[in-house]
This record gives structure tokens, C-alpha cells and sequence, in this order.
């Protein structure tokens, strides 16, 4: 059984789903639990962001090997030079953020809520960075056809 | 929910809204700024800082060595020209007389003597691909497709000497090698090199294969052309230069 299945190109758009998907709903769960102060709740913001971050590192380094296996356009190469340059600081916030939540678990006061919204306010920027990354890497596959096996030079020509 | 709850729920849902769309228009705005500077680079080849010769690039000269298009420019030549570069390039380092040429429809053979020479288009260019086929006959020595060339000194590169090509840089005239590899080289048949220099990231591909990948600073804006070092004959087509544009 193969791990990458045939119509993939490589790893990397099957691992891209998971640090959105975590990243997303750990932020959103960050902002739940600013009026529900449940323990269960704050536990499972942190895994999220933590597994989210994880997943944004094999992103990463998944994408690094993927831009070197296939063909764009020269367009192309600029949105994917872009992504892969937003992908990097993605990584380097959530990567910090996450450590830094982890670590003053204990010291963020649930009770004071304008620290906790100042915190979250910083994750807004961290959600922002990952957006505009993912926004670049859909273009590279829907506007550029890049990763599309040998359709993606030809579809992108076809745009110019 | 409480009145002060949901003060603190509408005052953080207009900050991330806020926030979001200030930087969606910063980011909107730095793109349109790049593109501007990329149209004013268009309209550079008007300008005579050409550097080590004081060759007069000519507007309506450059537009003969385009495709039609300020995005792409293309070595145009016919077997009936008497000079086959000057139309399209000027020489910052050597000049015509060293290398000889015979044109045969598409193709040219360049036959090098021996002395170093770089010929570029007029137009600067800062992100861009470039693109050319090249079959070696005997060509010893290396062929490099620059870009963001300021002198002989300060200028980005992809080489290739026979199987092996470097991607670098050379500052001050000192020389960074970001990646080499070597490749198979199809002695027999055409070899289509194209480089692209996009942001902060520079390749090099033979066909569709990724060879080198490197990393570097953004320079500014520079020509873009052809270098030979080396004795001997090759027979290139299909130089070609596409400008990479914002969006």
C-alpha cells in the first residue's frame, strides 16, 4: 500500500489541512474560553495550538521539498517564493507563541480578562500570517495548477 | 452573558476585524508598490547607466528586441543581420568581435575565442525567469545566464560546465556558491536551462528538473543576459526573458 496516494503530487497538500484546521479552531477555542473558565477547556486550547504548530513545522518542511519537485510557471515561482516565505514566519510565531503559552500556562490569570484578550489580540496576528499562507498556496494550485502533474505549466501559460 | 461580557466580546470583535483588514490593505499596498517598481524598471532601458561600455540603449531599439511584450523579452536575430547581437543586447564585459556567430534559422552557433565576454538586454530587471536551449560542440569552458547584473563584478548566476552547475553570486567580486550539483547531460541534444529569481529564492532547472535551489538576499534591479568563459562552439535558441510581476 502506498502512503501517498496516486493523484498526490507529494506529502505536503495532505499535511497542510491539519495546522489551518488546529491553528484555527485552538484560537477560536482561545476566545470560548475568555468567558467559559473551564480547566478541560484551556487544556484543550493548548493541545490544539501545540499539535497545530506541530503540524505547521511538517508543513514547512514538507513544502520545502515539494517546491523541488515540480515545474511552475516562472509567475508561479513568485506567489511560491512568497508562500514559502509566510509559511517561514507562520512556523517562527506559533512556534514561540506556543512555548511561551505552555510555559506561563499557570501564570495567565483566567480571571483577568484583558490580559487574556491581550494575548489573544497576538494570536490574531499569528492567524493572519497563516491566512495570507494559505491564501498564496491555493493560488500556486488553483490559479497556477502547480502540483497538477504536467497540467500546471501549461494551465498558468494558458492564464498569461 | 452579562452587559460588561459583552462589551469585551464586541470590542475584540472589532479590534481582529480592524487588525485584519489593516493588514490585507498594507499587504495589498506593498504588492501595487512592487508592480509600480516593476513598471518603472520597464521604462529603464531609456536610461544610458549602462555600465563598462557606453553603449546608447535606445527605446525603440529595445522594442525591437521584445516579443511585443514588456513582460518578456526574446533574442530576435535573422541570418541576414550583420551584427546579431546588437539589435537585442549590449556587451559589458568583451565585446562581439569575440565571439563569432552563424545563424541557421532559429539556432545560432557562437563560436568563443577564448576571451570572457557577457552580453545583456537593455532592459533591467529585478524578479525574473530566464530561459534558453544550448547544445555544446566542444565548448570547454563554462556558460552563464546572469541576472541583476550591476558590473563584473556584482552580479547574480546560474552556470553550467558541462554536468555541473553552480547557482551564485558574486558581490564585490566575491564569489558565493548557494548550491551545485551536477546533471545529465545530453551531449547530442538540446539541454534547455532556466533559471528563475523570484523574491529571495533563486533555481536553476535543465528541462523540468529542479538542479539547484538557493537562498539569498533580494538585489535590486539589474540586466539580464549571457556570460561565456571559455574556448570553443555551442549552438543556443529560445533565449528568452520573462519578467515576474506582483499580483
Amino acid at each position: 500500500m502506498k502512503f501517498i496516494p496516486e493523484w498526490a503530487p507529494n506529502i505536503h497538500p495532505l499535511i497542510i489541512h491539519f495546522p489551518i484546521a488546529l491553528l484555527v479552531v485552538a484560537v477560536f477555542l482561545d476566545v470560548v474560553s475568555v468567558w467559559l473558565k473551564k480547566d478541560w477547556l484551556r487544556n484543550s486550547t493548548l493541545m490544539m495550538y501545540f499539535f497545530g504548530t506541530l503540524g505547521a513545522i511538517t508543513a514547512y518542511f514538507t513544502g520545502r521539498i515539494a517546491a523541488n519537485s515540480v515545474n511552475p510557471s516562472f509567475q508561479a515561482e513568485l506567489t511560491m517564493s512568497k508562500h514559502s516565505d509566510w509559511a517561514l514566519y507562520t512556523v517562527i510565531f506559533f512556534s514561540i507563541y506556543t512555548i511561551l503559552r505552555i510555559v506561563f500556562k499557570n501564570k495567565l490569570n483566567p480571571e483577568n480578562r484583558i490580559i487574556h484578550l491581550a494575548v489573544l489580540a497576538v494570536t490574531v496576528f499569528g492567524l493572519f500570517l497563516l491566512v495570507s499562507t494559505a491564501d498564496l498556496g491555493g493560488k500556486l494550485v488553483f490559479k497556477y495548477g502547480v502540483g497538477q502533474f504536467n497540467h500546471g505549466l501549461e494551465n498558468s501559460l494558458n492564464l498569461k | 452573558m452579562n452587559f460588561k461580557n459583552s462589551i469585551f466580546t464586541i470590542i475584540f470583535a472589532i479590534g481582529t476585524i480592524l487588525f485584519y483588514g489593516a493588514c490585507s490593505s498594507s499587504s495589498k499596498s506593498d504588492e501595487q508598490e512592487s508592480e509600480e517598481h516593476s513598471h518603472d524598471e520597464g521604462s529603464d532601458h531609456t536610461e544610458t547607466d549602462v555600465p563598462m561600455d557606453d553603449h546608447d540603449t535606445d527605446g525603440q531599439e529595445d522594442d525591437e528586441s521584445s516579443s511585443g511584450s514588456g513582460d518578456e523579452l526574446v533574442w530576435i536575430f535573422s541570418d541576414s543581420d550583420d551584427d546579431i547581437f546588437s539589435k537585442s543586447f549590449h556587451f559589458v564585459i568583451g565585446s562581439a568581435d569575440d565571439i563569432d556567430s552563424t545563424v541557421s534559422g532559429d539556432e545560432v552557433t557562437l563560436n568563443s575565442n577564448g576571451n570572457p565576454s557577457t552580453f545583456v538586454f537593455h532592459n533591467k530587471m529585478g524578479n525574473v525567469g530566464v530561459e534558453i536551449s544550448y547544445m555544446l560542440h566542444g565548448f570547454k569552458g563554462e556558460i552563464k545566464l546572469v541576472h541583476h547584473f550591476k558590473d563584473a563584478e556584482n552580479y547574480e548566476f546560474v552556470s553550467v560546465n558541462g554536468n555541473q552547475m553552480n547557482l551564485g553570486r558574486i558581490i564585490n567580486g566575491e564569489q558565493n556558491i548557494f548550491d551545485q550539483k551536477s546533471f545529465e547531460l545530453e551531449t547530442s541534444d538540446w539541454t534547455q536551462l532556466r533559471v528563475s529569481a523570484a523574491g529571495s529564492h533563486y533555481k536553476g532547472y535543465i528541462g523540468s528538473e529542479t538542479i539547484t535551489h538557493g537562498h539569498g538576499d533580494e538585489l535590486d534591479a539589474g540586466y539580464v543576459g549571457m556570460m561565456i568563459d571559455g574556448e570553443g562552439s555551442f549552438m543556443v535558441k529560445d533565449l528568452k526573458v520573462t519578467r515576474m510581476e506582483s499580483e
